[in-house]
């Protein structure tokens, strides 16, 4: 989701954004425990822009991005147990 | 003896120095860097109006900006001018009429903007052997109006020149592992230092353009054997802007029963 519009008409302006993640892959394959790879995040970004003169913007953001992977990179060869699960994010 | 009297004509002459108008200026493009090479010509309004297709040095003087993007016209009579730039690859740019007054200098700005692509796109069909059996031309204004297939920016750079994914999965840069490349948002560095890799997520609707510069030997960028990709956000604007997408997710089937989500991305 995306809002978008003047602060001050003219003068200043902001966007702010939002987006959510889940994507579930399955591994075509006879694996033993788990078979799927599920990824979640979510991402925020804010972004306010000033017009200080006719030349010059002074331009501000903020992202945040946490993001969860389960058994990330499994395949046939790497069944879930061999696959780490992360939690990152900035 | 002869006498003489009478006046003797003393020329006198006078200089008037006329006193003229000048004007001058630069020309840039729409990041604000100087443009040289530009064909600028000045119109007068007081005599034939230019109409908007009349072509470059057709007014009453012409020039051609310098390297560093400045062009000048001097000794002008004092009225009003219009001034035309043009240059191959950008719009036409026309200057609002600026008043000349007699002995006065005036310093303009012509801004020019990118000119639109008129490229045309050729899909050809055909058996391999033969003829063609169906051929479709598309626009590129009509091309990037095709919705995006992913929901993340970084799946979407192997739709730009140079830019590939490998067997495994992994984005290639011109021949280089992403971790041999930058990631520029907004200007700012965003590669993670421990992984090499793209360290931000980014909503895909707040991303106004997406660059890969398959040249990183540049004074630009530098710090980089790959390629840089560089990332702008879109700022706000004056109007108000609501954007939802992807709202509905995909279900997820296993053996044909319902065992919840596969797919959800709302943005």
């Amino acid at each position: 989701m995306k809002v978008s519009g003047p602060l001050r008409l003219g003068k200043a302006w902001f966007s702010q954004a939002f987006s959510y993640r889940f994507v579930r892959s399955q591994v075509k394959a006879d694996l033993p425990g788990e078979d799927e790879e599920v990824v979640e995040g979510f991402d925020a970004f804010t972004q306010v822009d000033v017009e200080l003169n006719d030349h010059h913007t002074l331009t501000g953001t903020l992202s945040v991005f946490p993001t969860k992977v389960d058994s990330m990179g499994i395949d046939s060869l790497h069944p879930a147990l061999a696959t780490p699960d992360t939690d990152s994010g900035g | 003896m002869v006498g003489h009297s009478g006046w003797a004509a003393v020329p006198l002459v006078i200089h008037v120095q006329a006193q003229t108008a000048r004007i001058s200026g630069a020309v840039v493009d729409p990041t604000e860097h100087l443009l040289p090479g530009v064909e600028v010509t000045l119109t007068s309004v007081e005599g034939d109006p230019p109409t908007d297709n009349a072509p470059a040095g057709s007014g009453v003087a012409s020039t051609i900006t310098s390297e560093t993007g400045q062009f000048e016209f001097d000794a002008l009579s004092a009225g009003s001018y219009i001034i035309i730039a043009e240059l191959s690859g950008y719009a036409r740019g026309v200057h609002p009429p600026v008043q000349a007054l007699e002995g006065r200098s005036i310093d303009v700005r012509l801004p020019l903007a990118q000119a639109p692509l008129s490229e045309v796109v050729t899909v050809v069909a055909s058996t391999g052997a033969g003829e063609p059996i169906e051929t479709d031309e598309f626009q590129v204004e009509f091309l990037r109006l095709f919705q995006l297939p992913t929901d993340r920016f970084q799946e979407a750079l192997p739709l730009l020149p140079g830019v590939i994914r490998d067997p495994r999965g992994r984005l290639s840069f011109n021949g280089t592992r992403p971790s041999q490349s930058t990631l520029l948002v907004n200007g700012a560095n965003a590669t993670d230092h421990v992984t090499g890799q793209f360290a931000v997520e980014l909503p895909l609707s707040v991303i106004d353009t997406v660059e890969v510069h398959a040249i990183p030997y540049s004074a630009e960028f530098g710090r980089v054997s790959g390629a840089v990709t560089d990332v702008h956000t879109a700022a706000g604007d004056n109007h108000w802007d609501l954007d939802v997408g992807g709202v509905i997710p995909d279900p997820h089937f296993r053996g044909g029963t319902l065992m919840g989500i596969n797919k959800a991305t709302p943005r």
